[in-house]
């Protein structure tokens, strides 16, 4: 099964080489009509106004340079769709070890970076125009009837070990019950290595995809916004308040996350990925950090 | 899970917590207007932005570029994923982008081919991407600060129209709960913005657009004076037009235009209307009594505006006013020789001064012997004196005596002397 996966990987690996130099190519030519684009933009400039002419040269090149990106855009989406495919071949591949049982024991450290990583690997999302962010993009819910899959990550609401303190923590879901309402999960934290029962009503389901803010910023919390998010290098979600949204796709929330310890309250500003970022649940499930 | 939401967006208990959530509402509102500004804006200008539309640097696509200088065998490594997702997510959101804004400007020139001409060009080079990092910097001000994101009427307008289909079309339960928070704040703020909005640098621009092209129009419209071949032309022309028109007048009256000399009737005529222009040049000369009173009685009461135009200096009188007649003035000095002087000293008053302001003849009697008489030069004590004293003694029937006579005859011959002088004066006076 293994090797059928590996091979699966190869081939994708390849496919998204010739599809990284056809990418190339198609920007190169692209490259030719922006700039010619540009050479008439100047020259309009110094003529200080668009004439008839300048009109209907414009918008030939504008559609021209219309036709030549949305094939550039066609082929960017086609590799990226390589790429995610393969991080769902990584990912069931991880799963089917996990089932099996040879699941390979990392360390604490490695966990957390492997935690950290895997946010900044959720896809971007970028709709065509006029579509909408779907739910699990960036700050967008889930829809009330959405049931996580196996392999999932959720924030799920549990009970501590020692202290009975209710807590919101990093889990995978196992499976759900439907008959019961309740998500069976697991701790990310290997260490603990416990399995939880609890009602879907105590599970939020981490974002799937990152919303895009130089296209979708409405699918990000917006600064001054209270959320819970996944508190830098722990498996536990606190409550925050963002100070500053993501500013382009690879950015991270700056959060400010509640502190008794500090005199305003709130510890300095922490970068969070986007994925690790959930809207404030009930007030009855709202943890504060200690 | 909406459920959820709504109540983790409307906390109650906590005071701090709602000031916060307001300030989320108002900036998932202000995103989305932002959003919408941007492809709105354009169109409603009608303006060309000329968007970047460079294509994305490879110095920001490292990997990209190192997996293109690899060969077939090498391929690409699970390790480069991460950063090779990085890139292509990059590139798409950049492509992504510069299509919307293609997009826009195709538009734009569509909509203005309908309207025909020049199009202007909008100094907002690049602003797409900038207005987008703008709106989301601006996202860390208060709530209120929502009506400075949209000064223009029209922009709030399509904005507000936008963000209320966006809550119609709302398929999430978020942004439906949050968008109709906003609705009532946000209605508000759109309909006080045209009222109270600050004046931005764009408005001060099309108002002055406006007054140039008025200025412009009005330039236009100005009739330039007539050039000197029509303004020679034309009034050569209207003399003919008018000679014209006489010869046809005499020609229906039964007079021949040109008939050599003229006729003993027109002579007559002609001396009839000489006479009467005359008396009205007369009339016109000399005032009538209303208007003599009136000037009288303005000029006594403004003396000081005689100024130097008469002076009386000693004995000396110079006299700049020649309307005044000479028998006027005659009958002045016959007035003044009546009386004797006390002194030949004091023979020229100085009231004599107001006498140019005293055109008419009547006044100036009237004022000079009004004045004479304050001064006692008309009826001095001394001869009323001995007039009184010569009237007793011929009433008693007595000699007068010597020393009376003598006095007498002193001032008779004072005031002869006085004569004199003003008859000496007088022709000056005529000059």
């Amino acid at each position: 099964m293994s090797s059928e996966l590996d091979c699966q990987v190869q081939e994708k690996l390849k496919s998204l080489y010739k599809h990284i130099h056809d990418i190339e190519k198609e920007r190169n030519s692209n490259e030719n009509n922006l700039n010619n684009i540009l050479k008439t933009h100047e020259k309009v400039a110094q003529e200080g106004k668009v004439s008839p002419y300048y009109q209907q040269k414009l918008k030939g090149m504008y559609t021209n340079a219309v036709v030549t990106s949305s094939s550039e855009e066609e082929l960017i989406r086609q590799a990226l769709s390589k790429l995610y495919e393969l991080r769902t071949i990584c990912k069931e591949k991880r799963i089917e070890a996990q089932f099996a049982g040879n699941e390979e024991t990392t360390r604490r450290g490695d966990l957390l970076d492997m935690i950290h990583s895997s946010a900044l690997s959720f896809p971007l999302w970028i709709g065509k125009p006029g579509e909408r962010a779907p739910p699990l993009c960036g700050a967008i819910p889930a829809d009330s009837a959405y049931i996580a899959k196996a392999g999932d990550w959720v924030a799920a609401f549990v009970k501590g070990d020692k202290d009975e303190k209710e807590i919101w923590m990093l889990a995978e879901v196992i499976m759900y019950n439907a008959a019961t309402n309740k998500y069976k999960v697991d701790d990310i934290d290997e260490e603990q290595k416990e399995r939880y029962v609890v009602c879907k009503r105590k599970v939020v389901p981490l974002p799937l995809m990152r919303a895009n803010p130089e296209t979708d910023p409405y699918a990000l919390f917006p600064a001054g916004s209270v959320v819970m998010a996944l508190y830098p290098r722990s498996t536990c979600f606190y409550k925050a308040v963002v100070k500053e949204p993501p500013l382009t796709p690879t950015d991270s929330y700056k959060l400010l996350f509640e502190d008794a310890t500090f005199a305003d309250g709130y510890a300095p500003p922490l970068p969070v990925p986007q994925c690790h970022v959930i809207a404030c649940k009930d007030k009855k499930l709202k943890p504060t950090k200690s | 899970m909406k459920h959820v939401v709504k109540k983790g967006f409307k906390p109650k208990e906590n005071t701090r917590s709602s000031t916060v959530n307001s300030a989320v509402n108002g900036g998932i509102s202000k995103i989305k207007e932002s959003r919408f500004q941007k492809s709105n804006n354009t169109e409603e200008e009608c303006v060309l932005s000329f968007p970047d539309l460079r294509i994305m640097n490879k110095a920001k696509l490292p990997c990209i570029t190192s997996i293109l200088l690899r060969s077939k065998e090498e391929n690409i490594n699970m390790t480069d994923l991460n950063q090779l997702q990085e890139e292509l997510e990059t590139m798409l959101s950049s492509v992504v982008i510069r299509k919307m804004n293609l997009n826009n400007e195709i538009e734009i020139l569509n909509n203005m081919e309908d309207k025909k001409g020049s199009l202007p060009i909008s100094n907002k080079t690049n602003q797409t991407k900038k207005s987008e990092e703008r709106s989301l910097l601006k996202m860390n001000k208060p709530f209120k600060d929502t009506r400075n994101m949209n000064n223009h009427k029209n922009k709030l307008k399509s904005s507000m129209a936008c963000t209320d289909s966006e809550t119609m079309s709302d398929a999430d339960g978020l942004s439906s709960a949050i968008a109709k928070m906003n609705d009532t704040a946000n209605k508000f703020w759109a309909y006080v913005e045209q009222f109270c909005g600050d004046i931005s640098t764009e408005d001060v621009k099309l108002l002055k657009e406006l007054i140039e092209f008025c200025e412009k129009e009005a330039q236009g419209r100005k009739v330039p004076p007539l050039g000197k071949h029509y303004t020679v032309a034309w009034s050569e022309e209207d003399i003919a037009d008018e000679r014209d028109a006489g010869k046809l007048k005499r020609k229906a009256d039964g007079t021949p235009a040109n008939t050599g000399p003229t006729t003993t009737t027109d002579t007559k005529e002609a001396k009839e209307f000489l006479k009467k222009a005359e008396k009205v040049c007369m009339k016109d000369r000399i005032p009538g009594p209303l208007a003599q009173r009136m000037i009288s009685a303005v000029l006594e009461e403004n003396p000081s505006l005689s100024g130097g135009s008469f002076q009386g200096n000693g004995n000396r009188m110079k006299m700049n006013d020649d309307v005044e007649p000479l028998s006027k003035r005659q009958k002045l000095d016959m007035s003044s020789s009546d009386a004797e002087s006390k002194g030949g000293e004091n023979t020229v008053p100085n009231s004599f001064k107001k006498i140019p302001l005293l055109h008419n003849s009547l006044c100036f009697e009237r004022n000079a012997r009004r004045n004479l008489e304050l001064i006692g030069f008309l009826e001095p004590p001394q001869i009323i004196e001995i007039y009184k004293k010569i009237a007793d003694t011929k009433l008693k029937k007595k000699a007068i005596g010597e020393k009376v006579k003598k006095q007498a005859w002193k001032l008779i011959k004072d005031r002869e002397q006085l004569q004199k002088q003003l008859d000496a004066l007088a022709p000056e006076l005529t000059v």
